[in-house]
């Protein structure tokens, strides 16, 4: 409950505070918001299982956000940015998709 | 698949007040980043900040290719447009030439009533002494003036008008008439005056007979009714411009 409410009060700040993406950031934040929302349906599932770790999640969502951003930066060093930060989306997606289905499995037993 | 594969040792851990803390704030981060990536893709201008230089190349690239494609179609509309404009005026200036043309030859004919400025010409004969040679050469002075349409007491003139005499009766076109004359003519008023006027010209021989009185008037607006019926060519028929040129 208390995660969900910091979601939203998270959302609400975003919206209230308007912030601007810094030009140096703006290609890593979409991987950065893909890799965080990777660890959150992580998370959720976790729970669900009833396996959940608040310190692993902790690790979990720095390590992803931070492994996926530079993933990205790599690429970019390397001429391969647009294609990289595409495969870091395409995997974290598929991550995503499976996590989803075991909540899904878990919550409708289907 | 799952990152979440926790060792039975974090159970212990769980409850960790600064864990929790952290937990609500990653989600708070989360929700922040969201919003703040939604609302930097919203306009075009943000969306192009956040892309790499070789895809800002590739897109510049596109739209100048599209801008130039864009260009060459509309030079083409407008030459299509210009064609077009010419093509409709050119015939409406045909069709305006035409047209006029037309309504010459309808009022030459006699087709159609004809208006316009002119004068009224009035022979005043109780003896009787005026006959049709004299009322032709008044005719063809007045045409030799420019008159365009003329009428004798409502007769339309038109080319094949004629003068007779019948059981020594003046007739126009079949139709009787008799003094007094009234000659109109729709053409330059003042020309057609004066050439009347002329020394030893119409008036004069006119009223060199006896009892004959004549008036002109000048008048700005007339009418000459049209022709009562056209009469039908029977011999003549029409050469083809082209045969005529031979």
């Amino acid at each position: 409950m208390i995660p969900l409410i910091a979601l939203l009060a998270g959302a609400i700040l975003g919206l209230v505070l308007q912030p601007t993406v810094p030009i140096a950031l703006a290609p890593y934040l979409p991987v950065a918001v893909v890799a965080a929302l990777d660890a959150i349906f992580g998370a959720v599932r976790a729970r669900l299982d009833g396996m959940f770790s608040e310190r692993i999640f902790l690790v979990s969502f720095l390590t992803n956000i931070v492994l996926a951003v530079f993933l990205v930066y790599l690429g970019d060093q390397l001429g391969v940015g647009s294609e990289l930060s595409t495969a870091v989306v395409v995997v974290l997606g598929v991550r995503i998709f499976q996590n989803l289905a075991s909540i899904r499995r878990r919550i409708f037993r289907a | 698949m799952s990152t979440f594969l926790p060792p039975q040792a974090d159970l212990a851990a769980r409850r960790h007040p600064m864990l929790r803390v952290g937990v609500a704030l990653a989600c708070g981060l989360l929700g922040f980043l969201l919003v703040a990536q939604v609302r930097a893709t919203e306009s075009v201008g943000d969306r192009l900040v956040g892309e790499r230089e070789e895809d800002l190349a590739q897109i510049l690239a596109n739209l100048n290719g599209e801008a130039d494609r864009l260009t060459l179609e509309i030079t083409d509309l407008r030459l299509t447009l210009l064609a077009v404009q010419t093509a409709a005026e050119g015939e409406q200036v045909a069709l305006r030439s035409l047209q006029r043309r037309l309504d010459d030859l309808r009022i030459l004919a006699g087709v159609v009533a004809a208006e316009g400025e002119g004068i009224a010409f009035t022979i005043a004969d109780p003896a009787g002494q005026v006959r049709q040679d004299l009322l032709v050469d008044t005719i063809q002075e007045l045409r030799d003036a420019g008159a365009e349409a003329m009428s004798v007491n409502g007769i339309r003139l038109v080319v094949s008008s004629a003068f007779s005499v019948r059981n020594n009766r003046l007739v126009l076109d079949g139709q009787p008439i008799a003094p007094p004359f009234r000659i109109l003519a729709v053409g330059p008023a003042e020309t057609m005056a004066k050439a009347l006027a002329i020394p030893g010209g119409a008036l004069d021989t006119l009223q060199a007979r006896n009892e004959v009185r004549t008036t002109v008037e000048q008048l700005d607006q007339l009418v000459i009714p049209a022709r009562a019926e056209v009469v039908p060519f029977v011999y003549g028929e029409p050469v083809p411009p082209e045969q005529a040129k031979k």
